[in-house]
């Protein structure tokens, strides 16, 4: 009785050891080995000829948000495995609000092959001092990335972006993906039809339409407040339209320019006269019910961006929709971001097979495919056929792709909230607690000179 | 033959703590241990190498970040903290002593729908009341057909409090059923003896019920403080942390994660920087857990 007794003790005991173990994971068998030098020399430039059950069957996993890219990508997959038929691709598909979280912990674990990446603001501009590396900056630092620097994919794209989007200290990490154009006021037509508006040219036209809009009962505009950072948008837009952008980020960081000097406030004065015309209640508004205030008509206007252009097709395809930029004292242009490149994880398995999947994806055809269902501008020379994109070619050649390096991340570390652009809505009309536009303006630049003379 | 017994029971009890006590070392105390480690390294979240810098983690907490901001965290934690675990208990104490009375009807009834949202958990109970006090949910409605005019979850000035109130109808409920078993233990003699001594219904609350159930509410005050202390995830699923939401818990889940209002260069963005605001947090958390149980013990003391 005794020997069983000290049996069924022994055997409990290592069975929940055993358990432990099953949760300790494989850290030791996973230890992450240094990054490869450089990627294989060059893509594969045609698809195998072998037949695919000669092929050992390979699935690449990629991570993203639903949305307009994704669709794009997941069309894209499906014709990269109809070729490829060995390969396969897995799309995960997370909520923009774990996005991040989700991507950064997979790419950690090893559990990604392609990753998207943002070498937006990764090239900080000489004067931005005390700027903290981007998550791509890290990535690169960690060995994350497969360099891509040479391979022949890359000339199919316009060297520019290329530069611009994809290169960190001279190496390149990625395939760009494209622009988005986030100025953007989109308005119903119907509405605009019923009280005979039409597209301003100028920012006094564009408030005369709100205040038209405003006087009849109609609520003339809606944007993303609630998720926070969309305020950076609209600032954005209305700045961009009034001065030009990298000059003001530059003179903040040089002192030569001031939150709240006489030019910056022309910028806050417009924010001011706008913030009349949001819809009650905007800041309960996020981005991913935007276009339904839109559709449903609850408002006329909204402050949206090329990629609401895939959301307002699925609410109802049949919506009639217009698009301008928002004008300002100088002719309207569009401003905006790059939204990122495409990446291989250097720890991926199946190196061949992803930049396979890179070289398919930089075929212009196939390229042409995934940027129409994204509604992004492309990065190589291509045709357009995305209804919102085709009616905002005539302004491409002003494209301004700079909203996140100017106004998002190009800031000194542990600046304090109200030097944001986004800081809008600290003002009392978005049920903040700043009582007026020039209070908000001096606590901008005193959070600045706060922050710069820590740095100093 | 005892002694032997005695030595057997004595094995037997190590073999079975063993289990718990190596969950424990492995799964908090080494975690513990190593966030300490790390809060002086600059570890990334995607590198298995690092270098150890000294205090500059403890001074990007505590010098670069803006003051005026890190103060008003802080202070967002201490409100969450002692707002949750006052009214947290309050109510479940109160609805522990309605639905222990006999002559309720219903009372099991109650008692699940009350204890319903713990069990549904955090992610159903936050896109529970997102929805309702979305734009055009049913409570905004209301509420603007009475005249009033908010965003809820997206203003400024009433989105924290309603994270608090979430929070609280969450965890009610597992308050509650902590109480109740207190309360079940005590014996009816006492409040019969009571009654025939001409006590009345709120001296039986404050002499008999309060003391008696002491050490159970001692336990439920300690839960709600540390818990309330490290919550993130009734921030992150209702607000993401934006409209003067964010706690401490809140800002290290973001800058360790680099997800939503840090996700720019004006923090580190380091598993290193996020160690050193959690090193913050558990001194705070420490003192406050420490004072509130000296605190309860001395109380429980005068009841024994």
């Amino acid at each position: 009785m005794k020997t069983w007794k000290r049996m069924l003790a022994l055997t409990m005991v290592l069975a929940m050891a055993l358990s432990l173990c099953a949760c300790g994971g494989k850290a030791t068998e996973d230890a992450p080995e240094a990054a490869p030098e450089a990627a294989p020399e060059a893509a594969p430039e045609a698809a195998p000829e072998a037949a695919p059950e000669e092929k050992e069957e390979v699935v690449l996993k990629m991570v993203l948000y639903a949305g307009g890219t994704a669709n794009g990508l997941e069309a894209l997959n499906k014709k990269f495995t109809e070729k490829y038929p060995w390969i396969t691709v897995e799309l995960d598909l997370v909520d923009v609000a774990s996005y991040a979280e989700t991507r950064n912990t997979r790419v950690a674990a090893k559990e990604l092959d392609i990753v998207m990446t943002d070498f937006v603001s990764a090239n900080a501009p000489d004067y931005a001092i005390g700027v903290n590396p981007t998550w791509c900056v890290q990535y690169v630092n960690d060995g994350v990335l497969m360099d891509l620097t040479g391979q022949e994919f890359l000339n199919n794209f316009n060297s520019t972006f290329v530069e611009d989007y994809c290169t960190y200290g001279g190496k390149v990490y990625g395939v760009p993906q494209g622009l988005h154009a986030t100025n953007l006021i989109i308005y119903s037509k119907a509405i605009f039809d019923q009280y005979g508006l039409s597209e301003p040219k100028t920012w006094d036209e564009f408030m005369a339409i709100c205040e038209t809009l405003k006087s009849n009962g109609v609520e003339p505009l809606s944007a993303g407040f609630k998720d926070g950072w969309p305020a950076n948008m609209m600032w954005g837009g209305v700045a961009s339209a009034t001065e030009d952008m990298e000059a003001l980020c530059e003179g903040l960081w040089t002192g030569t320019r001031k939150w709240n000097d006489a030019e910056t406030m022309k910028i806050w004065e417009r924010i001011d006269q706008l913030s009349n015309y949001f819809e009650s209640g905007v800041t309960a508004v996020d981005l991913n019910t935007l276009p339904s205030r839109l559709v449903g008509g609850k408002v006329a206007m909204i402050n949206g961006a090329t990629w609401d252009e895939a959301s307002i097709a699925a609410m109802d395809p049949n919506f009639e929709y217009g698009v301008f930029p928002i004008p300002g004292t100088n002719d309207a242009k569009l401003f905006g971001k790059c939204d990122g490149s495409v990446s291989i994880c250097a720890a991926t398995e199946h190196p061949e097979e992803a930049l396979l999947w890179l070289e398919f994806y930089s075929q212009q055809e196939i390229y042409t495919e995934f940027i129409n269902a994204a509604a992004m501008f492309p990065a190589m020379d291509v045709e357009v056929t995305s209804p919102m994109l085709s009616s905002l070619m005539p302004y491409f050649d002003t494209f301004e792709p700079h909203l996140e390096a100017v106004l998002t991340l190009f800031k000194p570390a542990g600046v304090g909230v109200y030097a944001d652009f986004g800081a809008i809505s600290n003002l009392t009309k978005f049920e903040g607690e700043v009582a007026d536009i020039k209070a908000l303006a001096d606590l901008a630049q005193a959070d600045w000179d706060d922050a710069v003379s820590k740095l100093q | 033959m005892i002694a032997k017994k005695h030595g057997w029971n004595r094995r037997v009890m190590i073999l079975c703590m063993l289990p718990p006590i190596v969950i424990y070392l492995v799964m908090v105390l080494l975690p513990s241990c190593l966030t300490f480690f790390y809060s002086f390294t600059n570890a990334t979240r995607t590198s298995s190498t690092f270098e150890f810098v000294g205090l500059q983690n403890y001074i990007d907490v505590l010098w670069h970040q803006n003051a005026r901001d890190t103060l008003a965290a802080i202070k967002r934690t201490l409100i969450f903290a002692i707002a949750v675990t006052v009214l947290q208990n309050v109510i479940s104490l109160l609805m522990a002593v309605l639905f222990n009375s006999k002559a309720l009807k219903g009372r099991d009834l109650y008692r699940a729908i009350v204890f319903l949202p713990y069990v549904l958990g955090v992610t159903v109970c936050c896109f529970t009341w997102v929805l309702m006090m979305g734009m055009d949910g049913p409570i905004m409605t209301a509420l603007q057909s009475i005249g009033i005019e908010s965003s809820l979850l997206g203003s400024k000035k009433h989105a924290f409090a309603i994270v608090i109130f979430i929070q609280i109808w969450m965890n009610a409920g597992y308050s509650m059923v902590l109480n109740l078993a207190g309360l079940q233990s005590i014996p009816l003699e006492l409040y019969e003896a009571a009654e025939i001594d001409g006590a009345g219904k709120v001296a039986q609350f404050f002499r008999i019920t309060i003391p008696l159930l002491w050490s159970t509410l001692s336990i439920n005050i300690l839960l709600a403080i540390i818990g309330s202390l490290g919550t993130v995830q009734t921030i992150l699923l209702t607000t993401g942390g934006v409209n003067n939401t964010s706690t401490l818990a809140m800002r290290i889940y973001a800058d360790a994660f680099g997800i939503g209002v840090s996700q720019t260069t004006t923090t580190p963005q380091t598993q290193g920087y996020a160690a050193a605001q959690a090193i913050v947090l558990f001194v705070i958390v420490a003192f406050f857990a420490i004072f509130t149980f000296n605190a309860l013990r001395k109380k429980e003391a005068t009841y024994e």
